[in-house]
């Protein structure tokens, strides 16, 4: 059995070399996405994040100024799809307008999602999450979740790609989802 | 109205071209005629000699590597290498190679993609076929003793026959797991070539049975992976005794990242492996960095991708003032699109084109536009070729 870090546990799946490409994550999963989208060495070019409610995530380990902070920085294409916040879910809006804040942000609405789904990539390279956990501190600090961390090696490769591609391209091109801000770069 | 509706796409859900997911896209190869043609004289060729393909395939990420081993394989599949005259049985799969990765990893890898299953139905058949299998496995694997009671136990039922299966693709077995399987030894004793007959064992089985195991190794680039220079070496080798001449029963068609033939691994660029495979079979995937040749490749994405009878039809009742050959683009939008593929070299990649596409779709869809403008295409262009 290959080493865990901790909060992987459970089922992993390795492949033929013995290393992991399918880990079930029981303890933070959300935030065990952000650690390695922050520790990484990968130079992310895309992200996805699909979860129906989001916040600010203020009192975790890592907040969401910061992952903007890194994706403007880095210039990572993010692709964001949640509900559209009620009127007074001060909570979401706050959390929406943090990610608005930022060029490389495209933000989606689709009132019927239910799906959380988070992926970092560089291109053949990169990591997913699925599972149950909204993008929320409730569901890093309070709620009971669990979550599938699949990284793109061996078979995990095409896994990754596949969650990407419902994401970025089936699930932007539903028609529930709503462009809400777009990715703004430089016009020539 | 559905986006693959809004486009009049032909069975599929978005511009995505991927054989990963899709089988049927294995079909696809678009606007690189001469590297087509090469690819299928070279298939062509090493069926005559020397005997089964042995071809490594390299470009930059995004060239379309895996597109390029896919194709392969479905020219294989589909009876269009003539040369080939057993059923050819491809396995897929993508490298997964460590600092301490050697031989023996990657033969593991190699046997677990073939699978067990396929191994014991060829041993089981020829039983049926000969009267002497142990006999017939000795030739097949050269007269090794060790070779031939693991192969011909492979029959056995779940037990015995894993217990032979892990043995044959190079797991180390306790002194009393050998005992009972029959054999004197581990298997990679010897080192790399130790291996390689097995491999080439089990692909001689495979003829025996009318057909032809090729190997698809996607990836390869993580051959750089392997830090100790023992490990280096141990993979280097598995690789020339796989080029070697007398392997002519076990195909291997590598895919790997490198912009030219010195980013390879040693493994595969090492003047032993390069003289062995031959440097006609070394084929690189380029940039598109002309117009031309981004206009082709889009030109033919497109005719493939999008269902033309639903398109002109829409484009004759709505009025779009587009023609046929760059719908949904309007000519214009078409035009400035292959320019901004085209301008940075290191960006005029497939990959990055069809993503590309992709997007300006996404954005038409968005504004509820019928066709691809050239609005559109400087909007969106930017973020991925900029």
């Amino acid at each position: 059995m290959p080493e865990m870090a901790q909060g992987e546990t459970g089922t992993t799946e390795g492949t033929a070399s013995g290393r992991p490409y399918v880990q079930l994550i029981t303890e933070r999963p959300v935030e065990r996405f952000l650690q390695r989208f922050f520790l990484s060495s990968l130079r992310f070019d895309s992200m996805l994040l699909v979860s129906p409610i989001i916040g600010a995530l203020r009192g975790t380990r890592y907040r969401l100024e910061q992952v903007v902070a890194k994706v403007r920085a880095e210039r990572i294409r993010t692709y964001v799809i949640t509900t559209p916040p009620a009127e007074d879910d001060r909570y979401h809006r706050e959390a929406l307008d943090i990610l608005a804040g930022c060029d490389w942000v495209e933000i989606r609405y689709n009132s019927s999602l239910h799906a959380k789904l988070y992926v970092c990539k560089h291109q053949d390279r990169g990591f997913g999450l699925l599972g149950s956990a909204n993008l929320t501190p409730t569901s890093v600090l309070r709620n009971t979740e669990v979550g599938v961390l699949v990284s793109s090696r061996g078979p995990g490769q095409g896994l990754v790609h596949e969650m990407y591609e419902w994401g970025t391209v089936r699930l932007r091109t539903s028609p529930d989802t709503k462009l809400v801000k777009r990715i703004s770069a430089p016009r020539r | 109205m559905e986006f693959r509706e809004h486009f009049c796409l032909k069975d599929r859900h978005s511009f995505t071209i991927d054989a990963a997911i899709n089988a049927e896209d294995a079909r696809f190869y678009f606007g690189r005629p001469e590297t087509k043609e090469r690819l299928q004289k070279q298939l062509r060729r090493s069926f005559t000699q020397p005997g089964v393909p042995k071809i490594v395939v390299f470009g930059p990420y995004g060239s379309g590597k895996t597109q390029t081993l896919y194709y392969m394989e479905h020219l294989l599949l589909n009876g269009e290498v003539t040369s080939c005259r057993l059923k050819p049985r491809t396995v897929h799969y993508n490298l997964d190679i460590h600092g301490n990765s050697n031989a023996g990893d990657w033969h593991l890898q190699m046997l677990e993609a073939l699978g067990k299953d396929a191994v014991t139905q060829w041993v089981g058949s020829l039983f049926e076929k000969v009267a002497d299998l142990r006999g017939e496995l000795a030739v097949l694997f050269d007269g090794d003793s060790n070779m031939v009671a693991a192969a011909n136990r492979l029959r056995e039922p779940a037990g015995p026959g894993m217990t032979a299966w892990r043995w044959l693709a190079g797991q180390k077995l306790s002194n009393p797991e050998l005992e009972t399987l029959g054999v004197t030894r581990n298997l990679g004793t010897t080192g790399a070539s130790d291996f390689v007959s097995v491999l080439v064992g089990v692909g001689r089985l495979a003829q025996r049975n009318d057909e032809t195991v090729i190997f698809f190794v996607d990836e390869a680039e993580q051959l750089h992976d392997a830090g100790k220079a023992d490990c280096i070496e141990s993979l280097k080798d598995y690789m020339r005794k796989l080029a070697e001449p007398a392997n002519n029963s076990v195909g291997i068609v590598v895919g790997a990242m490198g912009h030219t033939l010195d980013d390879l691994a040693a493994s595969l660029m090492h003047d032993s492996v390069t003289s062995r495979i031959g440097k006609q079979n070394y084929i690189e995937l380029t940039f598109m960095a002309a117009v031309d040749t981004v206009h082709s490749f889009l030109s033919e994405m497109l005719g493939e991708l999008i269902d033309r009878d639903a398109a002109e039809k829409r484009i004759h009742e709505d009025k779009l003032g587009v023609t046929l050959d760059t719908y949904p683009f309007t000519d214009e939008a078409f035009g400035l699109f292959c320019t901004y593929a085209s301008e940075d070299p290191s960006k005029a990649l497939p990959r990055q084109i069809i993503m590309a596409l992709n997007e300006c779709a996404i954005e038409a869809w968005d504004q509820g536009k019928a066709t691809v403008d050239e609005s559109i295409v400087n909007d969106t262009c930017p973020i991925v070729f900029g």
